[in-house]
């Protein structure tokens, strides 16, 4: 994490100004043997050299104008004062020559912290950073740039006037707002309540105890102070535990509410001191901090292999493990960690690459193992979604241990309930572990194309959602995220399913086109018809399974090869999936199209059965698994009949 | 750079100088209010010659980038929920503004621009992008393809005369 940088005992003079105090030396006769020479300098000197900055980039930027004055002068000239320096420079301020230029709000810095700021680029400084409207915070700023900064105890201060702005370290930004972009409106009430109340951010900190409104601005100027202070972070977060009253909760929530909304816009100096805040809000088990883990957890983007992603997924992860006892008492957050972890280890197990990515993926298979290890019974609860993740990293040898075992000798896991992988098949994933791989963006982004947009409409849509989240080489791995996160967790309300707004079997079509490699299509399909394997209508939904059929069905009569792809891919999922189980999903499927057509979401197979486009072969197998082929009798298929043919898709979410 | 007349003030003291607080809450609300009250449909916007258009609209593609004198200019398809028109983007509006972008224009003018008629903000207006995607729109009408007269009954003012074209002639729809 950025410190600030340790102020030198002796300010540094870039080597301009250095070679210039030598020349100067020189032509006092004199040997050139550092800080000391810089006394030699006289009025005018000084302010040729401030006036006509030698040194390139780092003054030259800045708001400098000719006809400006510069004043400077050198402490160790002046008796010292045991006055406070911001003080006492206000004081020589008021008295100078021209007491206009400094009744503006001028900055004045310190030549050696604006030349040579240690590990800024001068330009950050020059670069309007804050731009503070408050006139009081003037001294205050300086003071708290002096003795924070320890610069008092320097041996030279030059002072000098950089025209209109007070700056300050904090540079004040949480947001990456690019150019003709609107202010985010939760940075700007951050900002302002950090503005308003600035002065009590530091210690000594008042013992009255906030009135609620007081609270919550406090609150909010802390999470603005605690995000852009990396510095001070420790003097916010005491601050924090000191005020808070209702065990984090608001500040908690004012950081999952950034973290929903802004975070791919965060800085990178923001971003990590959210980790960081996250970190010390584990330690003192804050209210609603599983959400903020979750919500963290959710934008680590499948498929973005850039190095922020990969940062981002490894710091979590460290934080994670660091905190195992605390994970434990918080099941929720273990096994949508699991989730999220299984899922990227198997894009990140493809890839070779730099030794941090190596490092990422030791602590990901380290992590997940000793969770699937250690708290099985806690997995049991992610359901059939397990199954399919851990099937992508049989290839990984801790992994194919653990599959032997879950396979053969399902005691080893020491699990009560789980004597076979069927026990696993049976139980339905909840649907919050499909938002995990779906960042919030591009959540709200499906959800109002599959609740507003209309038939004839979705054509840009969906290119601008291409165009977003699926460009990138290597993102056609989230496309089986996508799919399983609409068929499982975007259940339309039957007043949209009957409008004009566009299905979710489109979507998923033109997503299943969207992928250009056979792998990356076979786990699409597969999401796709997961849950028709061990579909059984007491626990499942009906809404789950019905994108894949209705996808078969309106296919047919322009796109016949995507019903036969579909189809061919079902019948072979049924054969090998799993071959000892090969009942247990025949059955699936059989009780999928039961319910299908029970339920009216198709009045009839007939559209794939009489189809003379399909193969033969298909036809035939397809009637295998239809109702009245072998498992239900005939009375009961005529009474669901009238039931398909009185209530119009009447479906249950 | 350096006129004898210049003040050694990059920026004129009063803007400077800063405001007696920070815009508070109900500043930022009443802003917002009073954007909002002026807000229009694109279908009710008309040719004028002032800058008054204040909307909201998401962009639905863009022409190529154009030098025209000084500046880049950009001719781009933007849409509401009940019109859509040409949006004429200057400068660095050209390359901040993609394809998806939901924009509010406040001071924009709508008017003939060479020939053509456009939405644009202009020297006195502002564009800025407020969100991506999630905003409906259609492409029929498009303000830009309507033919416009004067009013007989107020000569300053425009009146739809005839409909050139459903959409745009210059962008081919989506359907």
């Amino acid at each position: 994490m950025e410190r600030p940088p340790p102020c030198p005992k002796r300010p540094f003079l870039p080597p301009a100004i250095r070679s210039l105090t030598t020349r100067s030396a020189l032509a006092h006769g004199r040997r050139d043997d550092g800080a000391r020479q810089r006394r030699e300098f006289d009025v005018g000197e000084w302010r040729q050299l401030l006036l006509n900055p030698p040194v390139g980039p780092s003054l030259r930027r800045g708001r400098r104008r000719r006809g400006s004055e510069a004043w400077y002068f050198s402490a160790r000239r002046k008796p010292r004062r045991k006055r406070a320096s911001g003080q006492c420079i206000i004081a020589r301020c008021s008295s100078s020559p021209s007491p206009s230029l400094f009744s503006a709000t001028v900055a004045i810095r310190t030549l050696t912290t604006t030349l040579n700021p240690p590990s800024r680029s001068p330009k950050t400084l020059f670069e309007i950073p804050n731009l503070s409207p408050r006139r009081s915070s003037f001294s205050n700023s300086i003071k708290r740039s002096y003795f924070e900064r320890k610069i008092a105890s320097s041996s030279a201060f030059f002072f000098f006037p950089i025209l209109g702005y007070e700056f300050h370290m904090n540079s004040g930004k949480l947001l990456r707002i690019a150019a003709h972009e609107a202010n985010n409106s939760t940075e700007a009430s951050l900002r302002e309540a950090f503005l308003l109340i600035q002065n009590q951010l530091k210690p000594p900190f008042p013992l009255t105890i906030p009135s609620p409104s007081e609270y919550s601005q406090l609150n909010r100027a802390i999470a603005f102070g605690v995000l852009t202070e990396p510095h001070l972070t420790k003097t916010h977060l005491t601050h924090l535990h000191a005020i808070v009253v209702d065990g984090y909760e608001l500040f908690t929530s004012i950081l999952v509410k950034l973290c929903n909304e802004s975070f791919p816009k965060l800085l990178d100096s923001p971003k990590s001191q959210l980790l960081h805040v996250c970190s010390s809000l584990v330690n003192v088990s804050a209210i609603k901090i599983e959400s903020l883990l979750i919500s963290l957890l959710r934008q680590i983007n499948g498929g973005d292999f850039t190095e922020s992603n990969l940062w981002l997924s490894s710091e979590l992860l460290k934080m994670l493990s660091d905190n195992w006892h605390w994970l434990l008492e918080e099941p929720l957050v273990l096994t949508s960690a699991l989730f999220v972890y299984l899922r990227l280890l198997s894009d990140h197990y493809r890839l070779a690459g730099s030794v941090k990515l190596e490092e990422l993926k030791r602590m990901e298979i380290d992590f997940c193992v000793k969770v699937l290890r250690q708290c099985f019974h806690l997995c049991l609860q992610i359901g059939r979604d397990l199954v399919r993740l851990l099937q992508d990293l049989v290839y990984i040898s801790e992994f194919k241990d653990l599959w032997k075992d879950l396979l053969f000798d399902p005691k080893k896991l020491g699990v009560a309930e789980y004597s076979d992988l069927s026990d696993l098949y049976r139980i339905r994933t909840p649907t919050h572990y499909f938002l995990l791989r779906i960042p919030p963006e591009m959540e709200s982004q499906l959800r109002f194309l599959l609740t507003y947009v209309r038939w004839g409409n979705q054509r840009r849509y969906q290119a601008w959602f291409a165009k977003k989240h699926l460009c990138r080489p290597g993102s056609e791995t989230a496309i089986s995220d996508i799919v399983r996160f609409i068929c499982c967790a975007h259940h339309p309300s039957n007043e949209i399913i009957q409008s004009n707004v566009i299905s979710r079997w489109a979507v998923i079509g033109w997503l299943l086109k969207c992928c250009r490699r056979n792998h990356f299509e076979a786990n699409v399909k597969l999401a796709l018809f997961y849950d028709w394997l061990f579909f059984d209508d007491r626990v499942d939904s009906i809404m789950n399974i019905e994108p894949a059929m209705l996808l078969m069905v309106n296919s047919v009569p322009k796109y016949v090869d995507i019903a036969h792809m579909l189809l061919e891919f079902l019948f072979l999922l049924v054969d090998n999936y799993d071959v000892d189980r090969r009942v247990l999903l025949a059955r699936g499927v059989t009780a999928s199209c039961h319910l299908l057509v029970r339920k009216g979401v198709v009045h009839s197979m007939e559209p794939l059965t009489s189809c003379d486009l399909l193969s033969p072969m298909l036809r035939e197998k397809l009637r295998s698994f239809l109702p009245g082929s072998e498992l239900s009798d005939k009375n009961k298929i005529q009474e669901e009949v009238s039931v398909a043919s009185e209530g119009k898709r009447l479906v249950q979410c | 750079m350096g006129r004898a007349s210049r003040s050694p003030f990059p920026v004129p003291l009063h803007k400077v100088l800063p405001s007696p607080s920070a815009p508070s809450t109900e500043d930022y609300a009443l802003r917002f209010l009073s954007s909002m009250a002026k807000m229009v449909h694109l279908k009710d916007i008309v040719p004028a010659a002032t800058n008054s258009v204040n909307t909201q609209f998401i962009v639905l593609e863009k022409g190529s980038i154009t030098q025209d004198g000084k500046e880049m200019t950009c001719l781009a398809l933007v849409a509401d929920e009940t019109a859509s028109v040409h949006f004429q983007m200057w400068g660095s509006e050209c390359e901040a503004f993609e394809p998806g972008d939901i924009l509010r224009l406040s001071n924009g003018i709508f008017s003939f621009h060479k020939n053509s008629l456009v939405l644009r903000a202009g020297k006195k207006g502002n564009a800025e992008k407020v969100g991506e995607f999630t905003m409906l729109f259609v492409e029929t009408p498009n303000m830009s393809e309507i033919r416009w007269a004067r009013d007989p009954r107020n000569p300053k003012k425009f009146v739809q005369e005839a409909v050139l074209s459903p959409h745009s002639r210059i962008f081919a729809p989506s359907q």
